[in-house]
């Protein structure tokens, strides 16, 4: 009987002789070689969106419009099928549940509308016009926001503008005071602001921004020979003592909303409205005149651009007697782990914190700060999700300590849903008693999404650049490091 | 990445969506450098031949007309691209001829008479052991890139390698060198 031919020699010759190390395929650098390819590739998009056509991209896991479970099923189906990228553009009925993909992805947005003051009496004072418009490919954006005033005069509402033309540079309008100022705005901190500018226009549509899920519809109405489906959902004691309402008019052919309005009630009252948009686009062309920073006739300026100072990324966070715990950036990694940096310091005491950070192992033991980051907890589909934390790295930017530590966890929550839940830290208090744990909240740092290897490199290592003193990245730090420690740690 | 999502990602590249091309850029770039590495027999030049690829594929993926194709029709691009650069090297470099190989090496020996193999293989062999043995691709994406089954990526390798083996054979590498067992 003949043998069955067996080349394993000569298999391990020719990958020997042949063979290449593996490939760095590295789509950032192709972009910046490529620009002219990148331009007749995303100018597809321009002229797609302009005719109407439905762009969705991957990982839109979400898609049943209705409730958790639909929700839920098809997450379910997915993950069981292996299906990793979704494309629809089989007229699919678009559905609140749509909308963070939607407006993550969206090039540019312009938002009009108006927010109310309903406990002001004076008609004239009781709401401000607002109007906001994001270029996400270009990093520009121009925010006009209103900002309220106590005190002798008594109250008073005024109108503040935040600008970016894409530049290095950004400026703060002050309408009341009829100043501006000018501050630098990094390339880390443009993709930042545009994640949380999304973030907020979101809030704007839907209050609590974890709500998307929680919709149901309630009509259908034609607006200007559209036919848009009425959502509702009802959110009990979000801010304060006040339930909110949002209702919500969206297209199920294009996803496009035609208005959205916040209603708010103390208990036992009527609904108010708080706030209304009354004009959302997505994709719609922005001339470079929205952007321009010149400084408005009539108006002082505090600074220069030669002078104006970086724009500090914003920190959150409390303190017991001179002890303090800030929380400065969380992002959802593309495998739903979590890498949240952190500091802790004693005010009184300003010794360096350089021996704390010796010897630390990547996957394992925090530094002894006065108080530690523990875990993560979120409630998710009804329980509460622990992603347990452990040291990835540290930096140190003006004498100042940075802890970044990874979490993660056994349960999976897609990250595209993470990135919209509010987490809250367990820390533990290593001055008084580390077996004592306590708890609250980051919701109020949204997390930023890194979708994939290209974000990875451009906002994470962009985070970690921003601080710190260095501006090497250890190989520790790179994107596939990163994944496999969040890969050995879930084991 | 499944032909589904890979569909998917394709239609979302030509609507101008730029991720989902990184995406199949990230899935492909090594085989399209495997591809023109068969055809140059040069890494750099290689590499160059993807990165190119890829610009050309932004500028026409419009004009490709069946999705599911989508790794054929790169590949087609790769073979073009090769072919020009091919052409502009063989008018760089005047000649190429085979160095007489050490035979007091044994081990650079056995390495050099296996790239003569190699070499002397047809072209579509030569794509498809270098495809195969040059990143270590899967047989599912070779068959993709090659716009085969699975089961005739498998014939042919077994038939090509039975082929090498011979010539190996022929120059007097036997025994515990490279035959079958």
């Amino acid at each position: 009987m003949k043998r069955p031919e067996n080349y394993k020699r000569l298999d391990e010759a020719l990958s020997e002789t042949i063979g290449s190390k593996k490939h760095r395929t590295d789509f950032d650098h192709w972009k910046r070689t490529h620009p002219d390819a990148v331009e007749m590739l995303t100018s597809r998009a321009r002229i797609h969106s302009r005719s109407g056509s439905l762009l969705k991209i991957r990982n839109t896991i979400m898609k049943s419009p209705i409730t958790k479970f639909a929700a839920a099923a098809v997450l379910i189906i997915c993950v069981f099928l292996g299906l990793n990228y979704f494309y629809d553009d089989s007229g699919k009925a678009y559905g609140m549940s749509d909308v963070p993909t939607l407006f993550y992805t969206a090039n540019t947005i312009h938002m009009k509308g108006r927010i109310y003051f309903p406990e002001v009496q004076d008609p004239k004072k009781s709401f401000v016009e607002i109007e906001h418009w994001l270029d996400l490919v270009e990093g520009r954006w121009r925010m006009v926001v209103p900002t309220t005033y106590g005190g002798q005069e008594g109250f008073d509402i005024s109108l503040d503008e935040h600008i970016c033309d894409g530049s290095d540079y950004g400026m703060s309008i002050d309408h009341k005071h009829k100043q501006v100022s000018f501050a630098k705005v990094s390339k880390f901190h443009r993709n930042l602001f545009n994640h949380r500018n999304v973030y907020s226009i979101m809030q704007l549509l839907c209050s609590d921004i974890e709500g998307f899920y929680e919709y149901v519809k309630i009509d259908e109405e034609t607006i200007d020979g559209h036919t848009y489906q009425v959502w509702e959902a009802v959110f009990p004691q979000v801010v304060n003592e006040y339930d909110s309402k949002v209702t919500s008019w969206l297209s199920p052919k294009t996803g496009e909303f035609a208005k959205a309005i916040i209603w708010m009630r103390k208990a036992g009252e009527d609904w108010k409205k708080k706030m209304e948009m009354d004009l959302v686009e997505r994709n719609v062309p922005l001339s470079d005149e929205i952007f321009n920073l010149q400084i408005p006739a009539g108006y002082t300026s505090t600074n220069t651009k030669e002078t104006a100072q970086n724009k500090p990324i914003s920190s959150f966070g409390g303190g017991l007697n001179n002890y303090r715990l800030w929380t400065h950036l969380l992002f959802v990694l593309p495998d739903g782990s979590l890498v949240l940096c952190w500091s802790s310091e004693d005010t009184e005491i300003a010794t360096s914190q350089q021996e704390l950070f010796k010897d630390l192992k990547i996957g394992g033991e925090f530094p002894k700060l006065p108080f530690q980051v523990d875990a993560l907890n979120v409630s998710y589909k009804g329980e509460t999700v622990t992603f347990t934390g452990h040291h990835l790295a540290y930096t140190i930017k003006d004498n100042k300590f940075y802890e970044w530590s990874i979490y993660t966890s056994l349960k999976q929550i897609n990250p595209e849903y993470a990135q919209l839940l509010t987490f809250y830290l367990v820390y533990s208090d290593n001055i008084k008693d580390p077996e004592i744990k306590g708890s609250f909240s980051v919701g109020i740092m949204p997390s930023i999404l890194i979708k994939d290897r290209e974000e990875f490199n451009e906002i994470f290592t962009g985070a970690i650049k921003e601080l710190s003193d260095k501006t090497d990245i250890s190989q520790e730090l790179s994107y596939a490091s990163v994944m496999q420690l969040a890969r050995e740690l879930r084991k | 990445m499944n032909l589904k999502s890979e569909t998917k990602l394709v239609e979302a590249a030509r609507n101008g969506h730029l991720e989902s091309f990184g995406l199949l850029y990230e899935h492909y770039y090594s085989s399209m450098v495997a591809l023109a590495y068969s055809m140059l027999s040069d890494r750099q030049l290689a590499e160059d031949a993807a990165q190119e690829v890829f610009a050309i594929a932004c500028r026409d993926i419009g004009n490709l007309k069946s999705k599911e194709k989508f790794a054929a029709w790169l590949a087609g691009i790769c073979r073009n691209i090769s072919r020009q650069m091919l052409r502009t090297k063989a008018r760089n470099i005047e000649s190429i001829t085979d160095e007489p190989a050490d035979k007091n090496n044994q081990r650079e020996y056995r390495k050099e008479m296996l790239r003569r193999a190699v070499r002397n293989l047809q072209h579509t062999e030569k794509e498809l052991i270098v495809l195969r043995y040059y990143d270590n691709l899967p047989y599912e994406q070779i068959a993709e890139i090659l716009d085969i089954s699975v089961q005739a990526v498998n014939g042919r390798l077994i038939r090509t390698k039975r082929k090498i083996a011979k010539y190996l054979k022929c120059n007097g590498l036997t025994g515990n060198d490279y035959e079958t067992s």
